[in-house]
């Protein structure tokens, strides 16, 4: 066994740090892994003991040291089982937070930006960037930012809309707040929440509307009516 | 001296100032006294301030930048700041400054459009 070997070096590390990732991978929990070693110990103990029993001084050291080596291997194993997990959990809310914020050109000078789910503070953030590199990028003078995704609607929630519609008029383009649901129009009346100076629509196509309307543009059916 | 990083261009019937990246507060203020000074020359139909340099923006150069705003508008003209970034919008957003009565544009572009639409 490799245990008992001697070398505790790098490589003995690394290759127990390999191992914890491989338990992770196959689904093999710390528990398993401690179990073993508890039944190990105790058919070692004894065996040790009656070798020793000339000498229990010298036996006890000997168990002592194959309880610390059995010790780090299990910490090893363990801490790389549980940062591969932490690194799953991680990665898989980056890329919630990457399919939840996409901001996609509808019109050459227009982009639309569907809000879905409920917005945190990081969120809210990291939508209002997005939100403000895309626009720059795009050149786009109008955002339709679509709250139809947003399950509900509270004081900060709006709270971060309206900041990041300040932000949009900073750098010269508007916002039109399109997917007021009914229900939603009236949570925000009734927080007394001020959208005066926000143009809304109740949805995505009235929101496209009004935006070519404001940069001058009008859709024609081919035989010349409108 | 602070007045020299600042440059006022007139193109067509409009004062064009680029703001370099790190505005300390004298180049603020000659901001201001130089772009009074020239409209008083030229008689200029607006002004536009290009900050796609500029990557802070404190209460002091917001609050100039809205009595300037304020200043070309009694003397007939108006206001365009341009180019503003990301980082800067945000930031001024959540420290609820406000640019008064300047309007605003994604580049210089825009800005003469603007300029010339409401000449018009």
């Amino acid at each position: 066994m490799q245990l008992t070997q001697g070398d505790y070096g790098e490589a003995y590390l690394a290759n127990r740090l390999h191992i914890g990732q491989i338990h992770q991978q196959i689904g093999l929990e710390p528990r398993w892994y401690m179990g073993a070693y508890s039944i190990y110990m105790q058919l070692a103990f004894p065996r040790v003991m009656t070798a020793f029993e000339h000498d229990l001084g010298k036996g006890q050291r000997i168990f002592l040291a194959l309880l610390k080596i059995i010790t780090l291997d299990t910490e090893l194993a363990i801490t790389t089982y549980i940062a591969a997990s932490e690194e799953i959990i991680s990665s898989q809310s980056r890329e919630i937070l990457e399919i939840a914020t996409p901001v996609v050109q509808v019109w050459s000078g227009v982009v639309a930006a569907p809000l879905i789910g409920t917005l945190d503070s990081q969120r809210a953030q990291q939508f209002t960037e997005r939100l403000l590199e895309r626009i720059v990028e795009m050149r786009a003078s109008v955002a339709l930012v679509d709250i139809t995704g947003v399950p509900m609607m509270d004081t900060r929630t709006a709270q971060y809309l309206l900041e990041a519609i300040s932000a949009v008029r900073l750098l010269g383009s508007q916002v039109i707040l399109t997917g007021v649901r009914p229900a939603i129009a009236q949570t925000l009346v009734h927080l007394g929440i001020d959208l005066s100076n926000v143009a809304t629509r109740p949805s995505l196509e009235a929101g496209l509307r009004l935006g070519l309307d404001m940069l001058e543009l009008q859709v024609l059916h081919r035989d010349g009516k409108r | 001296m602070a007045e020299d990083n600042i440059a006022v261009i007139k193109v067509r019937d409009v004062l064009m100032i680029t703001m370099p990246a790190d505005p300390g507060d004298a180049t603020v203020s000659a901001l201001q006294e130089k772009v009074m000074a020239t409209m008083v020359q030229t008689e200029a139909a607006g002004v536009i301030l290009d900050i796609s340099a500029v990557e802070t923006l404190d209460s002091f150069f917001a609050r100039t930048i809205a009595e300037t705003a304020q200043m070309v508008a009694l003397m007939g003209g108006r206001t365009v700041i341009a180019g503003m970034r990301p980082s800067v919008a945000i930031t001024t957003t959540q420290l609820g400054l406000t640019l008064g009565g300047a309007m605003t544009a994604l580049d210089v572009d825009r800005a003469l459009d603007m300029l010339n639409h409401t000449h018009q």
